[in-house]
């Protein structure tokens, strides 16, 4: 073959300078050999030789130009060609192109998303080769492990290099006077030196600080809460705090951007964790080994592998199995590598999930080839009558499949740019998509460029050995029936695969697009929808009920809880007393939450479900405007005193006593009191409609829960603005004996914007994949419609010469299309209407069936289906029939 | 002034002289001297082949794989570069003769109608 030739020629060409002058010097040495043999002299001779040639250094340039310019004019006239063969056939080109482009870029940016998502570290993290140690136990997985098993590991000798363990906190912080709640951390004193956060100001905590001094605690403060808090031109370092009533110093401030070693919660201020237990005096709470407590980083020794440190900590988690083996004898402890998602649960699964992520990645690049072949094959059709042209006229075979090639490598690398401009551009999309919610973890997100190469290497050879195959097929072929005849069939079996895989794709984004419209569907329904109760003018109070120690003592006296509750009681009555509040009530939780624990509810003759319990105030359900469907609210008088009640939603009432009320039945929830059921509310969605179709709830009376609350929100119903409503509850919180500290102030509407905000990034993130997916599938039946269309050109010509209308010929075409697209639609429909069945629909208040959703995508599909079908069926009926018969 | 004999000397066509060097080349291998000496005489002085084309030929034809080239050692040790006609120049070379054959034929019928008007 003949591809590399002026390569070749361009390596060699400094050789090629002195053989042509080696060439000349013998042409001259031979004349004047011959000269001397017919008696000339020496000189003379080699006079007239040099005389007779001529320009000796014109015949070298002359004879040196056939090589230079014959591989630069080659390599200039290939990609002139590449060139102009895109330009030849646009819609061809376009397709395959727009293919490429679309699909690595989107898939390369989505694969990044998710890569970053799970391996990259924290912000502010500089540290390498980090891990964290994350225990199991069959029924749990928390990712937190006691405090002496932390210890117990830290001093296995040589295993870790600086282990660090904290725990994330609320935490009540005065500064200047004013309260606040801010999300902190309790960190050992390796903490900043295991993940290498350097100080912006100051310094960071050291294992120095594991001790307390006698100058009290001392604190490092993020970028973040030094710019909230403090006036930034005086320094903050030096400046004293009260954290939860301790005093405490701020030694420095950590680097720009650090706000803790996972993604969430989003720390502002780090404690030495030993330190504050021991000034609170819960020093004990350290050496309790059945609390999980704490989150571990370390750092693998130098040359040690992770594997090899599973080893040793599998040695440590077998000791402590031995000798705890009431607590930990099924707890193993994990060695996983550190990222800043690395302790929550998904992470233990982030192998397997970017396994799968780039299988589909590969499966769609090939399909995405495949199309592309397709419809190279369809330019190929029309190409061998070509390739056979210029093989009379001389045209090398090795010259031909070069220029196929070179066809194949210019739409590659046009779609190349192309990709990497979209995986750019879908990458700030996504992050203005998403980007709220994901606060500045975000921030760095750009394609994995590397990933851009990959997917490209695998485009580029698939297109190039795509155009080059029906190349090489000509290769062996007999020139003549070519030039006679127009059409034949090209690799006639191809069609089939590539039937399938259209109808595949289409039936892939029909359960794409029916998630996507279901839940965008179900958005719009939000709007309107009854939540079942009135979110406007609900005011929402968080206060720290539980004392100073309440996180970390739950041993409180009921004489405490008590106390706790007769504050919250008296807060309501002063809240009440205001004539612009209509209704108050207090409960544990907010109403939503995205961690929504099922307990077990039970009927007295064993029958059971799960619902979720909530603890909740007096005149709860007139606070939230609802009023019972049976019996009645809870009031202040169910007490402790009192026999146990419960109020059940519908939904749970319905699953317990299908048949009878369910009025004075008696349940057991978890492992409480019997209590019995004195009321039945509506279902009420508290989470938004659409988190949980069927939520079944039980509601416990706070005055006859067990165990302090720690926050408490007060839920106020007022008339006026939300702002007024604060000042009132805050007065009324204040007027408490001791004040009720406000940790968060929020409005219902905030709150359901709040717990709807995820779901509304996934399904714009589905609506965005769903019409990628679309534009694929389209893109692909436009192949093969195109292909199909320009294999049967001679049979349409003979229809249309025996009678067939243009009509019937475009109908044909296009119907063949629609076909192909209905099969999808059919198949993709019934997929996601069986698997929504199994699974239950995700999203509330929309079947997943629902018709409206159904109907509009087999709308638009339909449309796109002719759209793609429409161009090559016109050319279909533009068919030259005369042409086509007089090749018969 | 050239001596009379170079008067009758004629300019050669585009392309002949490809034709003629492969001709030439039919008889055996032979290097550039030999080639241009071989023209000389064999076309009976008439022809006579200027290096500036004739060098530039034979590498063309070497590009196009219508003549292979390889270096031998000349009797009085001289590193020479010698050509050889290849199957494909062969193939051409025919082609070419047949072309050749026709525009003489139509050239003498055209010159043998127009003398005779």
């Amino acid at each position: 073959m003949s591809w590399p030739n002026w390569l070749q020629h361009w390596r060699s060409r400094m050789g090629h300078d002195r053989d042509i002058a080696d060439e000349i010097h013998a042409h001259l040495e031979m004349a004047a050999a011959r000269y001397m043999a017919d008696g000339m002299s020496a000189d003379e001779a080699r006079l007239r030789a040099r005389r007779e040639f001529g320009n000796i250094a014109e015949v070298r340039q002359l004879t040196r130009h056939v090589w230079r310019w014959a591989w630069l004019e080659q390599l200039g006239e290939d990609v002139r060609f590449g060139v102009r063969i895109l330009w030849a056939s646009p819609s061809v080109s376009l397709t395959a192109i727009t293919l490429i482009a679309l699909v690595i870029g989107g898939n390369t940016t989505v694969y990044s998303l998710a890569r970053m998502v799970l391996t990259s570290p924290a912000a502010g993290v500089t540290a390498e080769q980090l891990v964290t140690i994350v225990p199991t136990r069959p029924a749990s997985d928390e990712p937190f492990m006691s405090y002496p098993d932390f210890r117990d590991i830290a001093n296995a000798s040589e295993t870790l290099d600086h282990p660090a363990a904290w725990t994330t906190e609320r935490l009540l912080v005065e500064v200047n006077g004013a309260t606040h709640a801010v999300s902190g951390a309790l960190v050992t004193g390796a903490f900043f030196d295991v993940l290498g956060v350097h100080p912006r100001d100051g310094r960071v905590l050291t294992p120095g600080d594991d001790n307390l001094s006698d100058h009290g605690l001392v604190v490092v403060i993020s970028e973040r809460f030094w710019r909230d808090y403090f006036d930034q031109a005086h320094a903050a370092v030096g400046q004293h705090l009260l954290i939860n009533d301790q005093p405490a110093t701020i030694v420095g401030i950590a680097a720009a951007g650090f706000r803790g070693a996972v993604l969430t919660p989003g720390e502002d201020l780090w404690v030495p964790l030993v330190p504050y237990y021991r000034a609170i005096g819960s020093e004990a709470s350290l050496e309790n080994r059945a609390q999980p407590m704490v989150l571990t980083v370390a750092a693998l020794p130098a040359g040690r592998s992770r594997e090899a440190t599973q080893m040793r900590i599998g040695t440590v988690a077998a000791r402590l199995a031995k000798q705890f083996p009431e607590s930990h004898a099924d707890q193993r402890l994990l060695v996983l590598p550190y990222s800043a998602t690395s302790v929550l649960p998904i992470s233990r699964m982030s192998g397997a999930f970017l396994a799968l992520l780039a299988a589909v990645m590969v499966v769609t690049v090939l399909a995405v080839s495949a199309n592309v072949a397709n419809l190279m094959l369809v330019r190929a059709l029309a190409r061998q009558r070509e390739v056979a042209l210029r093989q009379a006229m001389g045209a090398t075979r090795g010259r031909i499949v070069r220029l196929l090639a070179f066809e194949g490598l210019t739409v590659a690398i046009v779609a190349w740019i192309l990709a990497s401009a979209t995986a750019w551009g879908m990458a700030r999309a996504l992050l203005r998509t998403i980007g709220p919610a994901s606060g500045n973890a975000m921030d760095g997100f750009t394609p994995d460029w590397s990933l851009v190469l990959y997917a490209m290497v695998l485009a580029l050879g698939s297109t190039v050995a795509f155009t080059v195959l029906p190349g090489l097929q000509t290769w062996r072929q007999p020139v003549l029936p070519w030039l006679k005849s127009g059409e034949q069939p090209v690799a006639g079996g191809r069609s089939r695969a590539m039937n399938v895989l259209v109808v595949a794709q289409f039936a892939f984004s029909v359960m794409l697009l029916t998630s996507a419209g279901l839940g965008y569907r179900s958005f719009t329904l939000a709007e309107s929808n009854d939540l079942g109760f009135n979110p406007d003018g609900l005011l929402f109070v968080t206060v720290r009920a539980g004392g100073r120690d309440a996180l970390v003592d739950t041993s409180t006296t009921s004489a405490e809880h008590d106390r706790t509750l007769a504050r919250l009681e008296r807060a309501r009555e002063r809240i009440l007393a205001n004539g612009s509040m209509t209704a108050a009530t207090y409960v544990r939780r907010l109403p939503g939450a995205y961690l929504n624990v099922l307990t077990p509810v039970e009927r007295q003759d064993g029958t059971s479900s799960q619902a979720i319990r909530r603890v909740v105030g007096p005149g709860y359900l007139t606070t939230l405007g609802v009023s019972p469907l049976l019996g009645r609210d809870f009031a202040a008088a169910d007490t402790r005193n009192r026999p146990r009640v419960a109020i059940v939603n519908r939904h749970l009432a319905q699953a317990l006593w299908p048949e009878a009320s369910p009025i004075g039945q008696l349940i057991r929830v978890g492992s409480g009191e019997t209590a019995e059921i004195v009321g039945v509310t509506p279902n009420l969605f508290f989470d938004g409609p659409s988190h949980d179709a069927r939520p079944q709830y039980v509601f416990i009376p706070e005055l006859q829960n067990e165990g302090p609350p720690i926050d408490v929100t007060i839920l106020a119903r007022h008339d006026g603005p939300a702002r007024d409503a604060a000042t009132v509850v805050g007065g009324a919180l204040g007027e408490t004996d001791p004040p009720l500290p406000i940790v968060a102030t929020a409005t219902m509407a905030d709150r359901l914007a709040q717990v709807t905000q995820n779901e509304q990034t996934i399904t714009r993130l589905l609506l965005v994949f769903a019409g990628l997916s679309l534009l694929v599938a389209t893109l692909g039946l436009y192949a093969v419609a195109a292909f199909n269309a320009g294999r049967r050109v001679r049979e349409f010509g003979v229809r249309l010469a025996l009678g067939a209308t243009l009509r019937d010929i475009g109908r044909d075409v296009l119907g063949s299309s629609v076909r192909m697209a209905g099969l999808g639609v059919l198949l993709g429909s019934a997929t996601s209407a069986a698997l929504a069945a199994l699974a239950g629909s995700r999203f509330i208040g929309v079947s997943p069936v629902d018709p409206s959703v159904h109907a509009t995508v087999v709308l638009v599909l339909a449309i796109v289906s002719v759209l793609a079908a429409i161009g090559p069926a016109l050319r279909a009926c533009r068919i030259d029939v005369v042409g086509v018969l007089r090749q018969e | 002034m050239p001596p009379p004999k170079y008067r009758s000397r004629v300019e050669l066509l585009q392309g002949t002289l490809d034709f003629i060097v492969l001709q030439v080349l039919r008889a055996g291998p032979q290097h550039g001297y030999g080639i241009s000496q071989a023209i000389n005489t064999g076309s009976r002085e008439v022809l006579k082949v200027d290096t500036g084309s004739l060098y530039p030929a034979l590498h063309r034809l070497e590009k196009r794989g219508w003549v292979t080239a390889s270096w031998q050692i000349s009797e009085n040790r001289q590193r020479t570069k010698v050509y050889r006609l290849t199957a494909a120049g062969r193939r051409q070379l025919s082609a070419e003769q047949s072309r050749w054959q026709q525009f003489v034929g139509a050239m003498t019928a055209l010159i043998g109608r127009t003398s005779e008007m």
